[in-house]
């Protein structure tokens, strides 16, 4: 039971990607500092550069790299067979999709804390701990949306990194700025609308024509039910050649 | 019977990998023999469940394949590529696939790596390992769960002799133990002393199958070619010329290529050789043109 969730945790933090990405991750942490110095508003720059940075930049990056190489990799590798010659195929979709959930939301959260405590400190201004409770709902949900989409990704097409760069640099960054229609067939405006009902502050209040909050929500876990069970299906009945 | 097949085929694109295969494979040890690409591994790989046919059935143990649990259970499969969690060390591989095997019992790992002779190393990055070593973790992977039927594809491939002989002991007792092994490989004398039966696979085709020695014999009228890849190829040569066994050897860049017209002997006798004067080679093939000529006698 869960030890494919273990294993999967054991690949990503013994991986050296997971460190290089993690470094970059600190950004926030850098510029928050620079901004803040030249007497900028403490609450107002942790909170945009979590939704610059964090949202709209780093999360569509390293969920694209993890997720789709979560079984993709195992396939192309042949690692997979030491996977499906003992457990159900269901059983290695799911865990390794918890096992990403766990492991990537740590990436995330470790530098997430550091910036808001150092931030925190640094700041003339206290910056709400409620701010910084809401960003972790908000990136939770966004790599759990973000993975589920690009782990059924993996499954149904040969190259995609390449169709995950696409989605994540063209059409949610593009299509959720250009059309309010269109943006409503991206995640990216979910996770937007959430932002504007939980954070009252900066970039985040600058969102047109958001959708409610619970029914945001409700999208989210819906797109996360539906491309994970799609990726069961699909996994049951594929040949592993 | 431990496998039956009706009808098997299996194509990729245009390439056709297996073509109408209708067989049942008896209780025992079964050597699958064919050059590579002639389609053992697509066999292995639907027989495991891991990819599907095209067309015509197949039942292991009885059963279906494609993600029975069940069958899971019961079979143990040694793949041929080298891919591994390398960042583990051996012990804890095991341990992860034995938790995946529902083994609670760590002293079972400990047996099963007693067994292959990696008790010594087991606490060694993988990554760290000879291919010998590897290939021998590939096996004991495959043993962990005590399955009723083994497969292994290509299991002596790029280990040392050492590593050979301790496989081929180890089927040994496994067959002793009244375990079912399926063992593929492209050599011919591997295959031999290892399986007591043997199905030979050509361009997706079983072309003939039944007792080894009844195949040997008509295969051993051919020179068998090998060759070995050394640092130290002029020694090596000059050794091996000397023995009534080899016939001829041709130097090469980083090795050497002889023919044999005793393989069974050249086999046997090249450890032993190895050894007592300090020899390494760092690979072992028979080059598969030799087994072509086999193939072409067997349908002429």
């Amino acid at each position: 039971m869960f030890d494919i969730i273990i294993l999967t945790l054991k690949q990503i933090y013994k991986s050296k990607k997971t460190y290089i990405l993690g470094i970059f991750l600190f950004l926030p942490l850098i510029l928050g500092m620079y901004s803040i110095k030249h007497n900028e508003n403490g609450i107002v720059v942790f909170s945009d550069m979590i939704y610059i940075l964090y949202l709209q930049l780093f999360i569509l990056l390293i969920t694209l790299i993890f997720a789709t190489s979560l079984i993709g990799d195992e396939i192309r590798s042949g690692k997979i067979a030491f996977l499906t010659t003992r457990v159900s195929r269901k059983t290695i979709v799911i865990e390794k999709y918890v096992g990403y959930l766990i492991s990537v939301s740590l990436v995330f959260l470790i530098p997430l804390i550091t910036t808001f405590v150092v931030l925190h400190i640094y700041a003339p201004e206290d910056i709400p701990v409620k701010i910084l409770f809401s960003y972790m709902l908000i990136i939770f949900l966004a790599i759990a949306a973000y993975g589920a989409f690009y782990l059924f990704i993996s499954l149904i097409i040969s190259r995609p990194l390449m169709f995950g760069l696409f989605f994540a640099f063209i059409w949610e960054i593009i299509a959720s700025n250009i059309s309010e229609r269109l943006s409503k067939f991206t995640i990216m405006h979910y996770l937007k609308s959430i932002s504007y009902k939980l954070i009252k502050y900066g970039d985040a209040q600058h969102v047109s024509n958001p959708s409610n909050f619970n029914y945001s929500l409700s999208i989210l876990c819906i797109l996360c039910i539906i491309t994970v069970f799609l990726s069961i299906i699909i996994f049951k009945q594929k040949s592993l050649e | 019977m431990i496998i039956q097949t009706k009808n098997l085929s299996k194509w990729y694109g245009t390439v056709l990998a297996l073509n109408d295969v209708s067989i049942n494979v008896e209780e025992g040890i079964t050597g699958l023999l064919g050059p590579n690409g002639a389609g053992k591994s697509t066999f292995l790989k639907i027989a495991i469940g891991f990819i599907k046919e095209n067309k015509g059935d197949i039942k292991v143990l009885g059963m279906d394949v494609w993600d029975n649990t069940e069958l899971k259970k019961r079979i143990g499969y040694c793949p041929e590529n080298d891919a591994f969690y390398s960042f583990m060390t051996g012990y804890d591989f095991l341990k992860t696939m034995g938790r995946l095997n529902k083994i609670k019992d760590f002293k079972r790992i400990n047996k099963v790596l007693k067994e292959v002779d990696l008790w010594d190393d087991r606490n060694r990055v993988i990554s760290g390992y000879s291919k010998g070593m590897r290939q021998k973790l590939k096996v004991a992977q495959a043993l962990l769960h005590d399955p009723d039927l083994l497969f292994l594809d290509e299991p002596l491939s790029g280990a040392d002799p050492i590593a050979r002989i301790k496989i081929m002991e180890i089927t040994k007792k496994l067959v002793e133990d009244g375990k079912n092994i399926i063992v593929s490989s492209h050599i011919l004398h591997e295959v031999e002393r290892m399986a007591d039966k043997v199905l030979l696979i050509n361009k997706g085709r079983v072309l003939a199958e039944g007792k080894i020695h009844e195949i040997r014999e008509a295969i051993d009228k051919f020179p068998h070619s090998v060759k070995l890849l050394t640092k130290e190829k002029r020694k090596l040569a000059k050794l091996l010329i000397g023995y009534d066994f080899v016939e001829s050897i041709k130097l090469l860049e980083n090795g050497i290529i002889l023919k044999t017209p005793r393989p069974d002997i050249f086999y046997s006798e090249l450890p032993k050789i190895l050894i007592k004067n300090s020899l390494e080679i760092t690979h072992l093939s028979s080059p598969d043109d030799n087994l072509e000529s086999v193939f072409r006698y067997l349908v002429r």
